[in-house]
């Protein structure tokens, strides 16, 4: 039997508690979906022998498609009729989702990544309309919706790292499901009456907080991007354990979000926000050493700025004039756009750091074996096993375990192969982590580029 | 004022952080860098023939690199086979009389080391240096091979 959507009937106030959580968790959901493969990504690697520019496309691929495809979906939501528009996405949604996980081939994963990007953005930008009416208030609407952006991009990575430990790459996606699902049968038990449908005509986009959203978007999630990597490729820690370690993330964005609540000046909290945000950023760059406590205050800094910057911004980008659906696109589309150009800049900037750092990485090891205190044959055959364990390991850090222990090393010769094992480790890890600091810089400076939107803003609002 | 209040501490908080890891060594935080094969290089204290034997290898070596402006682990590479010799040879375009000469300056180079870190004294010094520039290309390249096979 057919079930006809728009014939159900409307949605009382005890039924819309549950379709406002429903809604929300497909918002952050869809907006996590940027940032969730992040630590996905070595896994997705693993299966499909692809390069690294190449598997990168799973997260630029999405966020391009969503950027482009975020206002077009706003006229629909608007034009169309919300209810109708938001089940037939998340229809979608889930179906692209369910094509994720069983993805046979790298093409066709990126292929449903891209049809997740269109429908999400379908999902998005109806979900706020239908939010504004369900809560009373566009204001509050707006607030739970930026609310739920704010924490799927926060908590995506640490999600998708879990489940990527707990199941495979795969797991990300079925994950998706569901959380698309549960609202569309909300939605299939009854519609939301909406208003009368506001002109579109007037909703011309506010440029200076749509760029600074971009620019703070571009930063952030090119913070957790390179963050990701180099935690589990860098550093040589689990998916579970990189997510566990980057909660500190969205835990500084709720406490910030809670404490912040009630201060005044949204303009200065923001600018405060992206301080803070490149502050983080700049602090990555230059960690003292490889250890996972160094990225602790950083990360803090990062999950502040976040929850004084995207919210504030968020609301400001929505308070045109015309329909807020379209103002919701034209974020979305900011945000997204912004998403993709910072990994556009910032993925070659890396890729070509690693390999550089790489081969600093191999002449310092070269050094150490040839000053160490073994013999010319030892050394020899000590170099060529490490020479062979760095052939075997693409794409990977390379364990060293195996050529060490291939040399049999005797009682008076073990303490000078032990000493040099661990010198050769932490040269990797030295180079490991460097490879990322250029790329956290520039991040660093393309957060703090958004103070110049804010600053022009703020000079508008003042005339 | 009150609208900087929130940007400034902020920026004081980031400062704060990035300042106390550059402090903390952060910037320098990185692969350690090579020293040039041309930089002078101190022998380690020599206790055997061993120690020896590994001293002048590492001389000759950073001599014979310097000579070639290439790596030190890209020559002793080289070393190791006939093969890997010719491959390294083809891909810098050197002569085998090339490479003869880059030894004969790298042992040259050993030679001096020797003398520097009181190993070698000056008339043993002056006979190796004199019977290096006469030896012949083979047994050069025959005494480097020994060298490396133990």
């Amino acid at each position: 039997m057919a079930v006809d959507l728009f014939a159900a009937e409307e949605i009382d106030e005890v039924r819309s508690g549950p379709l406002v959580v429903g809604l929300l968790l497909a918002v952050a959901t869809v907006l996590a979906d940027s940032s969730v493969v992040v630590l996905a990504l070595p896994d997705v690697l693993s299966t499909f022998d692809v390069s690294i520019e190449r598997v990168s496309w799973v997260i630029t691929g999405f966020n391009l498609v969503l950027a482009l495809a975020a206002v077009p979906a706003a006229y629909l939501a608007t034009r169309a009729g919300a209810n109708g528009v938001a089940a037939a996405g998340l229809a979608v949604f889930a179906l692209a989702s369910a094509a994720c996980t069983v993805a046979g081939n790298f093409d066709v994963l990126l292929a449903a990544r891209c049809v997740q990007a269109a429908s999400g953005a379908v999902v998005v930008c109806a979900a706020l309309r239908i939010l504004a009416r369900l809560l009373g208030s566009p204001a509050q609407g707006v607030a739970a919706w930026a609310g739920a952006a704010a924490i799927g991009a926060a908590v995506g990575p640490a999600a998708g790292g879990a489940l990527t430990q707990a199941f495979s790459w795969r797991g990300v996606f079925a994950a998706q499901v569901p959380l698309a699902l549960v609202p569309l049968l909300l939605l299939a038990r009854g519609r939301v009456l909406m208003p009368a449908d506001v002109a579109v005509e007037g909703a011309r986009p506010r440029l200076a907080p749509n760029l600074a959203l971009a620019l703070v978007s571009a930063a952030l999630t090119a913070a957790l991007f390179l963050l990701v990597l180099e935690l589990v490729r860098g550093w040589g820690l689990s998916p579970l354990a990189a997510a566990a370690v980057l909660t500190v993330i969205p835990a500084a964005t709720l406490v910030t979000a809670a404490v912040a609540r009630s201060a005044p000046g949204a303009t200065g909290l923001a600018a405060a926000g992206v301080i803070l945000i490149a502050g983080g950023l700049a602090a990555l760059a230059v960690v003292p050493s490889a250890s996972i406590g160094w990225t602790f205050l950083p990360q803090a800094l990062i999950g502040a700025g976040l929850a004084l910057t995207l919210p504030g911004l968020t609301r400001e980008a929505l308070a045109g004039v015309g329909s807020l659906a379209i103002h919701g696109g034209w974020t979305i589309g900011a945000r997204h756009a912004g998403v993709v150009v910072g990994l556009l800049i910032l993925t070659p900037i890396f890729t070509a750091d690693l390999l550089t750092q790489q081969a600093a990485a191999e002449r310092s090891g070269a050094s150490l074996v040839l000053n160490s205190r073994l013999s010319l044959q030892a050394k020899l055959r000590l170099g060529d096993a490490i020479d062979q364990s760095l052939r075997t390991t693409r794409n990977r850090l390379p364990d060293l375990g195996p050529a060490f222990r291939a040399q049999h090393p005797s009682g008076g010769d073990r303490p000078t192969y032990d000493q040099l094992r661990s010198a050769l480790t932490e040269q990797v890890r030295r180079a490991a982590t460097h490879a990322f600091s250029r790329a956290f810089l520039v991040a660093a400076g393309i957060a703090l580029l958004a103070l110049v939107p804010l600053a022009v803003g703020r000079r508008e609002a003042a005339a | 004022m009150s609208a900087l209040r929130w940007p400034i501490a902020a920026l004081v908080a980031a400062l704060a952080l990035v300042g106390a890891y550059l402090a903390l060594g952060g910037r320098n935080y990185a692969p350690a860098s090579v020293a040039s094969p041309c930089a002078p290089r101190q022998w380690h204290h020599v206790s055997s023939y061993s120690d020896l034997e590994n001293e002048v290898a590492l001389s000759a070596l950073a001599g014979a690199a310097c000579h070639l402006h290439v790596s030190q682990p890209a020559l002793l590479l080289a070393f190791t086979s006939t093969s890997q010799l010719r491959r390294f040879a083809s891909r810098h375009g050197l002569s085998t009389l090339e490479i003869a000469d880059a030894v004969r300056a790298g042992v040259g180079r050993a030679i001096s080391d020797g003398q520097k870190a009181g190993a070698v004294n000056e008339v043993e010094g002056l006979l190796l240096h004199t019977a290096l520039a006469h030896l012949p290309v083979d047994q050069l390249m025959r005494l480097v091979r020994g060298v490396l096979d133990g």
